[in-house]
């Protein structure tokens, strides 16, 4: 109960939450994979309180950091790829 | 060893984030690659931070538990990272498509901007707050103290977002108006079975060439018409009205709607 109601994984589904209902809906008019990342992005931000509850049931507690390190290195990169789909759907500026 | 190179991965990819800011978004739109590096420079710095300058794990004295430095700022300094990433991401996306030479058609400027929903948010935060504070209680105020105040931020940031970002059917009129090729006016009728109430709601739908539909919510049916107007005005050769023809086509090659016919 501590953990799962934790300021870490409120806070992770409150900014989750605004990625997916506000951000994302932005970005996928502006370009659709970029809006597609943010999701995703929005996605690997709930997983960790979902592991965090998950652990007690399915022994987790050893892969428990391993888990969190990945999901939020996910993120970032999730970030970082909605950024690239952005320049890529940009026009370009390059004069002819 | 493994694991310790993990710990790394997520410090790693953020530094990615700030290069890619460095050297790929800030020739083109410097405010934004400013806030992407801010936002995953934050998290590199408080990631470094927590493993050499703050010390780790919770201690226990007696009943009470004292938790460090990093865990409850963590929150915070989590929330502020993410937050300037988003507005980088936003305020890149503006740069990226910036406003067209040809203004908007008086009809869809005489539409007023859909504030935030402030019910949502106050809602969305009371138990956000009352989940934090039923697991740290008053054992714990430095915690409690942090963990409110990045709630706190997250919706204030919310807030922000949608009320200086405006509409996204407006951004997509202003900046991308090629990418329109479907407009109807949509009711929903709301029937409460136990009261017999009937409530109505209008909005209008863009329908976008990458299959992206966004909703216009309108304050009547004249609003929405008044909207729809607008946007066949301002988007010459779209496809006007729903059908269930028009829906099909729309789902199965969107791009086809431009110059499409009227519907009844």
């Amino acid at each position: 109960m501590f953990f799962l109601f934790s300021p870490w994984n409120v806070t992770s589904v409150l900014v989750a939450g605004v990625l997916y209902f506000v951000v994302s809906q932005r970005l996928l008019v502006a370009a659709p994979k970029a809006g597609t990342a943010t999701k995703v992005a929005a996605g690997l931000l709930v997983l960790g309180p979902v592991a965090d509850f998950a652990t007690p049931f399915l022994n987790l507690y050893e892969y428990s950091q391993v888990l969190h390190a990945l999901l939020r290195a996910g993120f970032w990169g999730c970030l970082a790829w909605a950024v690239w789909a952005l320049l890529q759907e940009a026009p370009s500026t390059e004069v002819r | 060893m493994g694991l310790q190179l993990l710990d790394w991965l997520p410090v790693l990819v953020a530094a990615g984030v700030v290069a890619l800011a460095q050297l790929k978004v800030r020739e083109r739109a410097q405010t934004a690659a400013l806030f992407l590096s801010a936002g995953a420079g934050l998290e590199v710095v408080w990631s470094l931070a927590q493993r050499f300058v703050l010390r780790r794990g919770a201690v226990a004295s007696g009943d009470e538990l004292d938790l460090p430095l990093s865990w409850t700022l963590g929150p915070l300094m989590h929330a502020a990272a993410v937050g300037c990433v988003v507005w980088g991401l936003v305020q890149l996306a503006d740069a990226l498509f910036p406003r067209g030479q040809r203004g908007l058609p008086a009809l869809l400027r005489s539409v007023p901007e859909e504030s935030p929903n402030k019910f949502l948010l106050g809602f969305v935060g009371f138990f956000a707050l009352a989940g934090i504070f039923s697991s740290m209680g008053r054992a714990m105020p430095v915690a409690l103290a942090g963990g409110a105040l990045a709630v706190v931020a997250v919706l204030v940031g919310s807030f922000f977002l949608q009320k200086h970002g405006g509409s996204v059917a407006m951004w997509v009129l202003e900046r991308r108006p090629d990418l329109v090729v479907w407009v109807y006016v949509h009711q929903l009728k709301v029937i409460n079975r136990q009261t017999g109430m009937t409530s109505v709601h209008w909005s209008t739908k863009l329908g976008l060439s990458n299959g992206v539909l966004v909703t216009m919510p309108g304050f009547g049916a004249d609003q929405s018409q008044t909207f729809a107007a607008g946007v066949a005005e301002h988007c010459p050769g779209i496809t006007v009205g729903f059908s269930p023809e028009n829906a099909a086509r729309f789902n199965s090659q969107p791009a086809s709607m431009r110059g499409g016919a009227r519907a009844p």
